[in-house]
């Protein structure tokens, strides 16, 4: 019988690949959360994080907001004493937790990621019009007539797209992402 | 004739014997031929064990003796001890690894039997072509080399003096004293350094038994352990040192002056012509050649004009002097630089005007230096209302020095105290990793800290920057960094900041290492013979090493460590004589072609070519028996003792004992 | 003449398109080709790697391995493109097991990547390849008396690729000096500008955004250069909503480092993609042509 792996070695092993050092080599120094811009807007500082993986609380790790208020910046990845790749774990946990389908309600990344990664397979190329329901509907009013106001500018620079632009080899192109990933028709 | 042979299977308890078969073993063994005993025991080391031993000796005459247990590094030389002991030569002796090159490697009990019925047969053939070897007596000069005149080599010089033997003390800078000489209090008692230091620093210059050389440098060394040759090279100070008093009316009239960039570390001046501070031994002042005016332009000579003594003291033509002296032991004791904070760009040393490094502000608090004592802002005249301490700059870091530099917390913690005493209403941050206050009465010493009032941050800090988002941090330096035990990003706006950086090797320490012939680590500091049990030691006979130069250490330790040395030394200089082991190599002159490879082969330069004669000698006692020489040798003339070709042939064929072919000779082979 | 393999990325389609054009004309004009990679793909920016990183290389890979079909230096305009690109090539190359899963699923496309290739962001091209001289030599309108604040943002530097100063990279600097313009020296010039935050963190992103322009403004900047679409977007696109939500009046251009470069080429403003900002240009345009008729402003 599968021996069942804690959350650190979940973790470790979503991090294999990379070229730092294992997260158990964490000083818990802070270094990371003081460097981080965005961490006033995070319920867990990436050092936090790290120190939850360790001590196994899943739950809260996954429920967090930390990771997608990442900006991969890398200047935790640059200035970490301890050679860990912090900002490629906010990778290996967005990840997770799409794989599990397990993120708060209110987060707006994963489902932007979710429609970006449809979005590639549909075209080959980014159209920012089709990702705008994955996030417009969590915006207020105000915020929804700013949004239009500064599109329709956008439109009369010339500078929004109206028609998605395809790739010429779409069929080989999605193939080729099927031997990666069998994804089982289009998407 | 045929050899005596005793063979010994030891069972260090059931380290060998759960895997080997010993009986076994040892019933083999007696089979073998030249073996005339061979027995199994629990414990071969023990006094019983040894007594076993020397008792076959004595009563069956053995004349060659094989134990086969543990590693060499942990017992051939007790039974080596243990074969003299019983009348036979120490050398007809030979050990087998049956532990950690056997037992331990394996649970396999066959095979583990098997291979160390191969390890011990191979010491059976070996040891009877086993000759005879006496230990080379070597005689120790009692003279001693000190190298580095800071603290370690001050402590080492005076324990040597004192115990009435002669020292040379070679210092680089112009004065002894160190970086010590330029600390305001030490922790944790605040001790004035000065003030504890200097007494110390007297007693070396008067010392009857101490040959002070500073503004000196070693060049050059040759010999081995209780005959050195060391070349020292006196840089010419241009003030003659017979006649001059000390007076100081040069410094005085001398009209220029220069960024004092080694004592002061910046912050204050010096004259062209120097003493490094006030209390310097020597006494005498040298003349810093690169700015003088008078070597630069042919100008000024003030100092020549006014000089009081009779013959003047100031030579404008001295010149560097070269000095041979011949010691028996080397102690180094060469100190530390401090990492160079510019390497971190985020915590803005250079870039933002009030960012200070460590030894600034040593010497802006020292009651002596440049300020007075009086802590200040970069422009020499504003007293900062808050200090930011930043801990662990450099170090436990894997971009730049993974140690921790031990000292720095204490440190810091004592710049904190110094500035609550200081300017009272002073607020004080200190930014740390983790407190380390391990030694005596360090704890305590954060305890007071903790209670002056001083706010702790457990972060390390980000950066420091001068980039104000509120009203409250306009014109102050930010220092960002995470308060991890309350987790949160804080940004503390302060009027100054202090780096504590990490100790660090001086940057010409492989140079030095190589000098003096023996290695340093990745880090640069000196290599001890063993991390725990012989820290002052080096792998090299006769070189000693004291203080930070071998890794990063408080005053405490530093002296200690210096009287450490200086013991051994003064226990060998005790002994007079010294045995040295026999294994070396030998070169049959008669049969030396001159062909002078092994010359430039061997790695301790340990043979020289009679021009004479064209042959090749070794100088046994620089030898450390390698047997690069031995191999190269392209006539096969040089004998490596202990290590002949008939040694190791046989020893390689008892290893092979069960795949050995009996051949016959045919006539005409 | 130079050739390189092109990738402009998706943001220079529509959005980014001046900075496009004016990579194009600043080409041109210092003889080298910047050749456009035939039927590139999103290389997947930061949101393919939200999904699956084996699938983001490999998304990545296609394009490189079009580039090295042609034997040519891979060259990409966008930061984010950049680093995707930079470091699927060099793990491409480090792990052999990992090229074959990829090389396996880019048979697809009749593809096969080797790891031949070496990519460049565009600034490099200029500031290495060109190199300063052959700029200053080429530069008929000099940029005098405009300040021009260099916005490095992210992903150039970090992560780190080598030994490089990750903390004060100079070349930026450099470039802006050698077309005659005041690099202004202000902290935050490797601080993140919120990247896709803006979409998907607006709260985070337009913090890191007023940050930015706060730094900027305090130094006495005219105009921010940028060197990625997603940088300038956010900090000049964004301009409006930052003032609305903490009550500044910012209005600083933001202009692409190949426009401010084409201007001081005397390439004509408008080939240049300019007049399509939503924070208006013409202040720089205005102090330079006072500098240059010697009337004050």
């Amino acid at each position: 019988m599968a021996e069942k792996l804690t959350f650190g070695k979940e973790i470790d092993n979503l991090l294999y690949a990379q070229h730092g050092n294992p997260i158990k080599s964490c000083i818990q120094c802070g270094t990371c959360a003081g460097s981080c811009p965005s961490v006033e807007f995070m319920d867990h500082t990436p050092r936090e994080i790290i120190g939850l993986i360790d001590a196994g609380y899943k739950e809260e790790v996954l429920s967090s907001n930390t990771f997608w208020t990442c900006a991969s910046c890398y200047n935790c990845t640059v200035r970490c004493p301890a050679g860990i790749e912090i900002a490629n774990l906010m990778y290996a946990l967005k990840r997770y937790t799409i794989w599990k389908d397990q993120y708060g309600e209110d987060l707006i990344g994963p489902k932007f990621s979710e429609s970006f990664v449809k979005m590639i397979m549909r075209t080959g190329r980014s159209f920012e019009p089709i990702l705008a329901p994955s996030y417009i509907f969590k915006y207020g009013a105000k915020d929804l007539i700013q949004e239009a106001q500064m599109a329709s500018t956008l439109v009369l620079k010339g500078r929004m797209p109206l028609l998605p632009k395809k790739i010429k080899r779409l069929d080989n192109f999605r193939q080729m992402v099927r031997r990666i990933i069998p994804i089982g028709g289009d998407s | 004739m045929s050899e005596r042979v005793g063979v010994y299977i030891c069972h260090c308890g059931t380290n060998i014997a759960k895997t080997v078969d010993v009986e076994e073993v040892a019933t083999w063994a007696g089979e073998q031929p030249n073996v005339v005993c061979s027995r199994e025991y629990k414990f071969m080391c023990s006094s019983l064990g040894q007594d076993l031993i020397e008792e076959d000796i004595k009563e069956q005459g053995l004349t060659r003796v094989v134990v086969a247990s543990c590693s060499p590094h942990m017992h051939e030389k007790t039974f080596r001890t243990a074969c003299e002991r019983g009348g036979l030569n120490p050398f007809l002796f030979e050990m087998a690894n049956i532990r950690e090159h056997d037992s331990w490697t394996t649970d396999d009990r066959e095979a583990a039997t098997q291979k160390a019925k191969a390890l011990t047969n191979a010491a059976i053939e070996r040891v009877v072509h086993h000759n005879p070897l006496e230990p080379l007596p070597v005689e120790i000069n009692p003279n001693t080399l000190v190298v580095g005149g800071g603290i370690g080599g001050i402590s080492a010089a005076l324990e040597l003096a004192d115990a009435g033997h002669h020292v040379y003390l070679v210092e680089r800078e112009p004065s002894i004293g160190g970086h010590m000489a330029q600390l305001d209090k030490t922790f944790p008692t605040l001790d004035c350094s000065a003030c504890i230091l200097t007494p110390k620093m007297v007693d070396v210059g008067q010392h009857p038994n101490i040959t002070l050389l500073t503004w000196s440098e070693v060049e050059k060394l040759d010999g081995f352990l209780g005959n050195f040759t060391a070349t020292i090279r006196k840089k010419a100070r241009y003030v003659d040192e017979e006649h001059c008093t000390g007076c100081g009316i040069c410094i005085e009239k001398c009209p220029f002056k220069v960024v004092d960039n080694v004592f002061e570390a910046g912050l204050g001046t010096r004259k062209v012509i120097y003493r490094p501070f006030p209390q310097a031994v020597p006494k005498y002042p040298v003349i810093d050649v690169e700015n003088c005016v008078y070597f630069q332009r042919g100008k000024c000579k003030a100092c020549q004009i006014f000089c009081p003594t009779e013959p003047n003291s100031i030579d404008f033509e001295q010149q560097d002097e070269m000095i041979q002296i011949e010691v028996g032991n080397i102690i180094l004791a060469t100190g530390y630089d401090l990492f160079d904070v510019s390497r971190i760009p985020q915590y803005g040393y250079g870039r933002l005007a009030n960012v200070f490094t460590s030894i600034e502000f040593e010497r802006m608090v020292n009651a002596s230096g440049p300020t007075d004592g009086k802590i200040v802002m970069r422009d020499m005249e504003s007293t900062p209302k808050n200090v930011a301490i930043v801990h662990c700059v450099g170090s436990r870091d894997e971009n730049y020095h993974k140690y921790c530099s031990k000292v720095c917390c204490m440190y810091s913690l004592k710049f904190a105290h110094l500035i609550h005493e200081r300017i009272p209403e002073a607020e004080v941050y200190n930014c740390y990793i983790d407190m380390r206050t391990p030694g005596k009465g360090y704890e305590e010493f954060y305890h007071r800290l903790l209670e002056e009032g001083t706010h702790f941050i457990r972060g390390k800090v980000a950066d420091v920057s001068d980039v104000a988002r509120t009203e409250t941090e306009e014109g102050k330096l930010i220092v960002q960094v995470e308060d991890t035990l309350i987790g949160k990003q804080r940004r503390i706006p302060v009027d100054m900041v202090i780096l504590s950086p990490a100790m660090e090797a001086k940057p010409d320490s492989k140079e030095v290492s190589q000098l003096f012939k023996m290695g340093c680590d990745f880090d640069g500091f000196f290599v001890e013979r063993h991390p725990k049990l012989d820290p002052v030691a080096t792998m090299t006979e006769g070189i000693f090493i004291a203080g930070a130069c071998q890794g990063p250490k408080d005053v405490p330790d530093t002296v200690a460590q210096g009287a450490a040395a200086a013991a051994r030394v003064a226990g060998l200089i005790n002994r007079g004589t010294v045995m040295m082991e026999p294994v070396r190599a030998s070169i049959n002159q008669e049969a030396c072609s001159g062909c002078r490879i092994c010359n430039t082969m061997c790695p301790y330069n340990a043979i020289i070519f009679h021009e004479d004669r064209k042959v090749s000698e070794v100088l046994t006692a620089l030898c450390q028996g390698c047997g690069t020489c031995v191999a190269a040798c392209p006539s096969g003339v040089i004998t490596g003792a202990h290590f002949t070709n008939d040694q190791v042939l046989s020893q390689i064929e008892g290893i092979l004992w069960d795949v050995r072919v009996e051949q016959e000779l045919v006539p005409g082979d | 003449m130079r050739t390189y393999a092109y990738y402009p990325g998706c943001s220079l389609e529509s959005l980014s398109m001046s900075y496009h054009q004016s990579a194009l004309e600043t080409a041109k004009e210092l003889d080298i080709e910047l050749r456009e990679i035939e039927d590139w793909n999103c290389c997947g920016a930061t949101a393919y790697f939200h999904a699956d990183e084996l699938l983001a290389y490999t998304l990545v890979a296609r394009n490189l391995a079009i580039a090295e079909k042609d034997g040519l230096d891979f060259v990409a305009p966008c930061s984010g493109c950049y680093k995707n690109a930079y470091f699927t090539n060099k793990y491409l190359r480090e792990d052999p097991e990992l090229a074959d899963h990829i090389n396996f699923a880019l048979e697809a496309d009749n593809l096969h990547i080797g790891g031949t290739t070496n990519v460049l962001h565009l600034i490099e091209v200029y500031v290495n390849d060109i190199g300063l001289d052959g700029i200053k030599n080429k530069v008929t309108r000099p940029l005098k008396d405009v300040r021009v604040a260099p916005y490095y943002g992210c992903q150039l530097v970090r992560p780190r690729k080598d030994h490089e100063d990750t903390e004060n990279p100079q070349l930026f600097e450099e470039l802006i000096s050698a077309i005659g313009a005041e690099a202004v020296k202000y902290n935050s010039k490797t601080r993140c500008c919120g990247g896709s935050l803006i979409i998907t963190n607006r709260d985070a992103a337009l913090d890191m955004v007023y940050k930015l322009l706060l730094d900027a403004e305090k130094n006495d900047t005219d105009v921010i250069a940028t060197i990625c679409p997603l940088c300038n977007v956010n900090l000049e696109v964004y301009q409006k909503h930052v003032n609305r939500e903490f009550g500044t009046h910012f209005s600083i251009p933001v202009m692409y480092f190949t426009q401010i470069l084409g201007i001081a080429l005397g390439i004509a403003p408008g080939r240049l993609g300019i007049g399509k900002e939503m924070v208006s240009a013409a202040p720089v345009l205005n102090i330079l042509q006072s500098a240059e008729s010697g009337k004050p402003l």
